[in-house]
């Protein structure tokens, strides 16, 4: 009785602990809940709910909550506000449920505690059976069985690939630590984000062709489906094998074997490949581009249809050897990485008449040791110092040996699609900054467009060029930062933590600075006039021109246009710390009114105009066409007026003899005519008298 | 050309002896006919004749002394002359009434006078003109001073070393030129 009294009591001790435990953790996750972010209006992100299992390698996840359904399940992830996103999927995905993929419900700009400023943050719709890959040993994921291993995830994830082709996007993030099953059963498999980070920027080198494997991290750009279809490949290798086949292999070694015994012979190696797949693992797998399977092929394969097997391109290569560093090189390919690698040591090499004898003699190739002599000529002619020479000829021999490889400068080496990321994960560097300036202005660029023939976007660097040979506001590298990357946010030092990517917060960001601190800076800096040039430039290209005039006034003229512009297409209605700032800045607008009262005027009314927040109104109030007209005309007048009057007082004043003599003459005149008009009077009385007599 | 205006020249010449001549032609048997006036005249406006040869031998230009003299010693000889021409009208008669009576101290007493007015009627007129001149400058400036105060310093822009009037005015600034003021 005692025991089962004290057992009774015991197991009652315990159900109130657990209770207790229970409620105590109900209270922590409930009052967690009480810090939220609101994204949107519609979604509340939970800072203190991390769901690390979802995180990507830069964008950490969270819970999420849709307001108006609570009952649909997402999670956010919260992207590093210095790392550019891909609005062109956000655009494109937002909302949109695309088989393939985790669908994207939205996306917005929120401020994000744990960074401490605002960020973006994407919202996912939740895969409930959570990540494909959890660890490095995953072990064997996908059946033996041929028929299921298509139609469960070969079929799904080209749907994928192949939905993001037809919108035009690329997905370059595609590995097996990328894939998610989308219902709890784990029936349903989807490609997971790739829109936190630039393209290939989160991707291993084992799912990189070779020309993206010789790229720096950011430099790899959006690429073709191409990409996709070949880390496809690599992904479906790691899910049969169950591990990663060359994840001893250093990302150096890994790149050197693929270009030595092409990417299938690396990644397959001594493993055991299902028969069936040999033909499918060699098709994507191709380092020829050209080769390559594209979807349709795939697609082929995957309903049945087998094709011809690929058979690989073999390299051109020499007979003898080219000794390098103490290498010998048989390919271009090979030997033009061997000089990127080396830089410093390439330049000399490059100049002997070795080289140049080995190309004649070893590839038969006259024309491209021909380039190369040219290249040298032009180096000569074109740059001053020998480090400059050398840089581009050897930049310059990289791109004729190996055309289809990235453009390579030193420790740059990124392919020119990248160049607009590139830009940005360099904006706050100002030596990579000024390599890449460079890299634009002095025509490296432009020749590996040359190479590739591709006009259109050589055209579109001889554009850059110009812009960046304009110093001005709105212009210069600033402005390709943003002409060139979509959705990075205004790296303005005056609103960089509130993150403007859209022209529209711009106002209200300098809103929320002004109320922050008592600003003493421009309000428009070379960061926001690059911003506004880039992202609303047609409309206010004339006041942008205004705010690089030398004369203080001409400036806030157009500063008060571009923000009246700004406020009247955007809003918001009331902008009341912004007025104040830009208020306190206008004197020289008032001043550069010539009538004294009018300025007084101005000064008077200016509070009132300023204290409704509306830039269209203070624009107007201090810049009226008409009053301005008026008072140009009114001034030229009373300048007119004024040089008249000096001319008089210079006339009586100045030159007093000739005035003297000129009174001598006028007085010796009044003296004849009196005595002349005394005797006229004299003659006439005395007529008068004689005819009174008579 | 030259043979042109030689031409011109004695034409010139010859036209001026015919209008000489014909003048003469007239005048003399005028002269005759009035020679008492003619003779009070010519001893009553001595002064007037002298006023007009030293004018005449003068450099200046200012040669209005015998316009003065002429005018009063005219006026001072019309009484007598009247008195002749309505009394004893012969040449004795002139000389006589010229001569006996006060008429010469008169008639040259007032051309005297004609004299001080040549002396004092200019000295005054050019202190009057002088002071109207002070004045003027005055009202200039000041309608200049009224000028800068509504527009500022730069309306005396375009005047070379211009003495801008100082103006109190709490925002009398230095405006920029017109044509660096943008309007939409």
């Amino acid at each position: 009785m005692t025991e089962t009294e004290n057992k009774t009591g015991t197991d009652s001790k315990a159900k109130q602990d657990s209770s207790q435990g229970r409620s105590s953790s109900f209270d922590s996750y409930v009052s967690k809940k009480e810090v939220f972010s609101l994204v949107r209006g519609k979604y509340k992100v939970f800072p203190n709910l991390p769901l690390t299992l979802l995180d990507m390698p830069n964008a950490k996840a969270y819970q999420a909550e849709d307001i108006a359904a609570p009952e649909h399940k997402i999670f956010a992830l919260a992207c590093k506000p210095e790392l550019p996103v891909r609005k062109d999927h956000i655009k494109a995905r937002s909302g949109v449920k695309a088989d393939g993929l985790l669908p994207l419900v939205d996306a917005g700009v929120a401020f994000w505690q744990p960074a401490g400023q605002k960020t973006m943050i994407l919202l996912y719709e939740m895969p409930l059976g959570g990540r494909v890959v959890t660890s490095k040993a995953y072990g064997k994921i996908q059946p033996d069985e041929e028929n299921e291993k298509i139609t469960k995830w070969i079929k799904p994830l080209l749907l994928g690939i192949s939905n993001l082709s037809v919108r035009g996007l690329t997905h370059r993030n595609i590995c097996p630590e990328n894939l998610f099953y989308m219902d709890a059963e784990k029936t349903s498999v989807v490609w997971g984000d790739c829109i936190s980070s630039p393209p290939g920027y989160d991707q291993s080198v084992v799912f990189e062709t070779i020309e993206t494997s010789m790229c720096q991290q950011d430099g790899k750009g959006n690429g073709s489906t191409s990409d996709d279809l070949y880390a496809f490949g690599v992904t479906l290798i790691c899910l049969g094998c169950g591990y990663n086949p060359v994840e001893h292999l250093s990302a150096e070694e890994l790149l050197e074997m693929k270009i030595y015994k092409g990417s299938y012979a690396t990644l397959i190696g001594e493993e055991r490949v299902p028969l069936a797949l040999i033909e499918l693992y060699r098709g994507l797998l191709a380092d020829n581009v050209e080769q390559r399977w594209d979807i349709s092929s795939t697609t082929l394969w995957a309903d049945g249809r087998r094709l011809t097997p690929v058979q690989p391109k073999i390299i051109k290569s020499s007979q003898r050897p080219f000794l390098f560093n103490n290498v010998e090189y048989f390919s271009y390919r090979t030997l033009a990485y061997a000089f990127s690698k080396n830089w410093d040591i390439a330049a000399e090499v490059i100049r002997s008449e070795k080289f140049l004898s080995w190309l004649e003699r070893g590839f038969d190739d006259k024309n491209t040791a021909d380039a190369i002599k040219k290249s040298i000529d032009m180096a000569l002619v074109n740059f001053s110092t020998k480090e400059k020479q050398d840089d581009y000829f050897i930049a310059r021999t990289c791109m004729l040996l190996d055309p289809s490889a990235p453009l390579r400068m030193r420790d740059c080496s990124f392919l020119p699609d990248a160049l607009g990321t590139v830009l940005a994960m360099s904006v706050n560097d100002d030596k990579k900054t000024k390599t890449l300036i460079g890299l634009i202005a002095t025509g490296y660029v432009e020749s590996w467009y040359e190479l590739h023939k591709d006009i259109v976007s050589g055209q579109i660097i001889k554009e850059m060029q110009l812009k960046l040979q304009k110093p001005g506001l709105g212009m210069g590298i600033e402005r390709l930062l943003y002409d060139l990357n979509e959705g990075f946010p205004c790296q303005s030092p005056l609103i960089v933590k509130d993150y403007v990517d859209e022209i529209r917060d711009l106002l209200s960001a300098l809103d929320e600075f002004a109320k922050r601190i008592h600003p003493d800076a421009d309000p428009i800096d070379r960061h926001i006039a690059a911003f506004i040039s880039s992202r609303f430039g047609k409309k206010v290209s004339e006041e942008l021109l205004w705010l690089n005039s030398s004369k203080e006034n001409v400036v806030i003229q157009g500063v008060l246009s571009i923000f009246s512009v700004l406020q009247k297409t955007f809003g918001p209605e009331r902008l009341y710390a912004l007025a104040s700032w830009v208020g306190g800045k206008v004197a020289p607008v008032i001043n550069s009114y010539h009538n004294m009262e009018k300025r007084k005027q101005l000064e008077k009314n200016l509070p009132k105009v300023v204290r409704k927040g509306f830039f269209p109104d203070i624009y107007s109030f201090l810049d009226n066409k008409q009053e301005r007209l008026r008072d140009i005309n009114y001034f030229e007048q009373a300048k007119r007026e004024y040089a008249k009057l000096s001319e008089e007082i210079e006339f009586l004043t100045g030159n007093r003899e000739q005035r003297n003599e000129e009174s001598l003459i006028l007085g010796n005149k009044v003296a004849a005519i009196i005595s002349f008009g005394i005797a006229v009077l004299t003659m006439f009385f005395l007529l008068l008298m004689q005819l009174l007599k008579g | 050309m030259p043979e042109n205006e030689n031409a011109r020249k004695t034409k010139k010449s010859k036209d001026s002896i015919l209008t000489t001549g014909f003048a003469f032609l007239i005048l003399f048997p005028m002269m005759y006919l009035m020679l008492p006036t003619v003779i009070f005249l010519f001893l009553a406006m001595l002064p007037t004749i002298v006023a007009l040869v030293i004018d005449a031998g003068s450099k200046s230009k200012l040669k209005y002394k015998w316009l003065c003299v002429g005018g009063l010693n005219f006026s001072g000889a019309l009484p007598f002359l009247f008195r002749l021409w309505f009394g004893n009208n012969t040449w004795s008669g002139a000389v006589e009434m010229f001569l006996n009576n006060a008429c010469f101290i008169i008639v040259y007493l007032t051309a005297f006078v004609g004299f001080l007015l040549y002396r004092s009627v200019p000295p005054v007129v050019l202190s009057f003109l002088e002071t109207a001149d002070q004045r003027r400058v005055i009202a200039l400036r000041e309608a200049q001073t009224k000028l800068v105060a509504k527009w500022g310093n730069v309306v005396a822009a375009d005047v070379a070393d211009a003495k801008i009037p100082s103006v109190s005015s709490p925002t009398a600034g230095n405006p920029s030129s017109s044509s660096d003021i943008k309007t939409q």
